[in-house]
């Protein structure tokens, strides 16, 4: 899952964006998130382009992962809006708040910071103006949202009731099943075997190991 | 070679190898970082999304400049055998590499000041300066083999050793060292195109090792891991087939193993076959079952020359 995260209503151009305000104060809750992406607009030279922060500078430094085509730049989160820019350098109100929330949950392949440069420091800025930028750059959003890799995780429907299995052999069954899967190996005639206690679930364990192994190409 | 970003730490950045590197490769972005492990150890990452996708990352060793060698680690007799890493992660990607489960970034760091290695272990007595890299491909950006093969010859009482799975021709132009033995993994043609990508493929690996053979080099041949599949015998059989072991000063034999930990760390991302193989934890480490173990070491050992195999402990 997605969590799209922008400071101002004006700079959000998908639905269901989470609207943090300028510093981002509130925050969403990130469990089951499987990315988080900061869209905004930020002060530079570079006036209409669009960057992804490789490194984030406020009272801590932060890396986000980059990749794909957008191209990335450092970024200062200030407190207060900036009169001067600097060299290439983006300046923001979020980013460095956002990434010090979200780490708790995430990593730093998992949080990504699309920032359009909207101005070199010129504080009185358009809410059409703001909205317009940001959807120019839609299409590369859009590849770059679509890019984004997903965990996928492997689920099981397992009967456990049939087994008496403690924790670390549920998480060998667990193992096994997600061997099957790759390999592509029919286990499931084994979930149909009934085990009375904990020394005949091991015993069925062993079994499908061999089996495994028997059936590995 | 192509980086994506390369990551200066702050005391690499006036270093001379590293305007050196930054002229010899391809890449998109320089960061400055204050230390490489802001980097390269930030929590949560994932390693084989980045090395997907690799960035290279420039750094300063202080400290620590050689380990002791680990209890599954082959130590060729040698009582004091320990290791040491000037560059850390590889540019192969082979999907049963223990570096995925220890390291927690899949960026490569390279540690310029190579020069202070020399000084830091000149009296020990046999080091593995590859174990976290294959230095070979890496030989036209870095010349780091080159670089160690010259410290060997002025302390002719160190022995190194420097592993590959790459071919790379040029290292085999220079004088060969009395006191460098150059170490070849090889596998079969099957097991390299499913699980050792980026590596060269068999036939390429032999035609190095012929070549540093023909050159006066000192070669230990590593088959080492030996991967399991339906049809092990005929492959590394058809494999030995094509190999002439009588040039190898020793062979080093020892089936797939790795420790839970980073067997652990490796399934969390891995959908790799291999890495999700129902292996047999014993005593903390993840191998084959005892009896399939026993009888791949004991076919691959019945190929050989009995008085030149190094069976792993």
């Amino acid at each position: 899952m997605e969590m799209i995260v922008s400071a101002l209503s004006c700079e959000a151009i998908y639905p269901n964006t989470f609207i943090c305000g300028v510093g981002a104060k509130k925050l969403p809750c990130l469990d089951g998130v499987d990315h988080l992406i900061n869209i905004g607009i930020c002060a530079g030279r570079e006036v209409g382009q669009i960057f992804l922060a490789n490194k984030i500078i406020g009272e801590k430094t932060y890396y986000p992962d980059v990749f794909g085509n957008i191209p990335s730049r450092n970024l200062i989160t200030v407190s207060s809006p900036v009169s001067e820019v600097d060299g290439d350098m983006l300046y923001d109100m979020e980013a460095s708040n956002i990434y010090k929330y979200a780490q708790k949950y995430l990593g730093p392949h998992q949080m990504h910071f699309i920032k359009i440069v909207s101005d070199a420091g010129e504080n009185k800025l358009d809410k059409s103006y703001v909205h317009d930028l940001i959807l120019s750059h839609k299409d590369k959003i859009d590849e770059y949202l679509s890019s984004l890799a997903v965990n996928e995780s492997f689920e099981f429907d397992l009967n456990l009731n049939k087994l008496h299995c403690t924790e670390t052999m549920k998480a060998r069954l667990y193992q096994q099943c997600k061997y099957a899967k790759i390999a592509d190996i029919d286990i499931s005639r084994f979930f149909a075997i009934e085990a009375r206690d904990k020394k005949e679930s091991m015993q069925l364990l062993d079994k499908i190991d061999k089996y495994l192994i028997g059936e590995t190409k | 070679m192509k980086f994506n970003s390369v990551y200066i730490e702050s005391g690499a950045i006036k270093h001379k190898r590293t305007s050196e590197i930054l002229q010899k490769i391809d890449y998109k972005k320089i960061i400055e970082v204050d230390h490489y492990k802001d980097v390269f150890c930030r929590p949560r990452q994932n390693y084989y999304l980045q090395h997907k996708n690799q960035n290279l990352i420039l750094a300063v060793k202080h400290d620590n400049f050689l380990y002791p060698g680990a209890e599954v680690c082959q130590d060729f007799g040698y009582n004091k055998f320990y290791w040491c890493s000037s560059v850390m992660n590889c540019i192969c990607d082979c999907e049963y590499c223990y570096l995925k489960g220890m390291y927690p970034s899949g960026n490569l760091v390279v540690y310029v000041n190579l020069e202070d290695y020399f000084k830091n272990i000149h009296d020990k007595k046999y080091i593995c300066v590859s174990y976290d890299t294959d230095l070979f491909p890496l030989e036209s950006t870095l010349g780091y083999i080159e670089k160690w093969c010259d410290f060997a010859k002025s302390y002719p009482d160190i022995t190194l050793e420097i592993r590959t799975k790459c071919k790379n021709l040029s290292v085999w132009k220079m004088e060969a060292p009395t006191n460098v033995i150059f170490a070849f993994s090889v596998s079969p043609d099957s097991i390299i195109k499913m699980y050792e990508h980026k590596t060269s493929s068999l036939a390429a690996r032999i035609e190095n090792f012929e070549t540093a053979q023909n050159c006066g080099f000192r070669t230990r041949l590593c088959i080492d891991p030996i991967i399991y599949c339906a049809d092990w015998k005929e492959k590394y059989s058809e494999m030995m087939g094509k190999i002439d072991v009588s040039k190898f000063e020793d062979i080093s034999v020892g089936s797939f193993r790795i420790s839970q930990q980073y067997l652990k760390n490796m399934r969390k991302y891995s959908e790799s076959k291999l890495v999700n193989f129902p292996f047999k934890n014993v005593n903390g480490y993840y191998q084959y079952e005892p009896e399939l173990q026993a009888s791949m070491e004991e076919y691959v050992c019945s190929l050989l020359p009995r008085n030149k195999v190094f069976l792993w402990k």
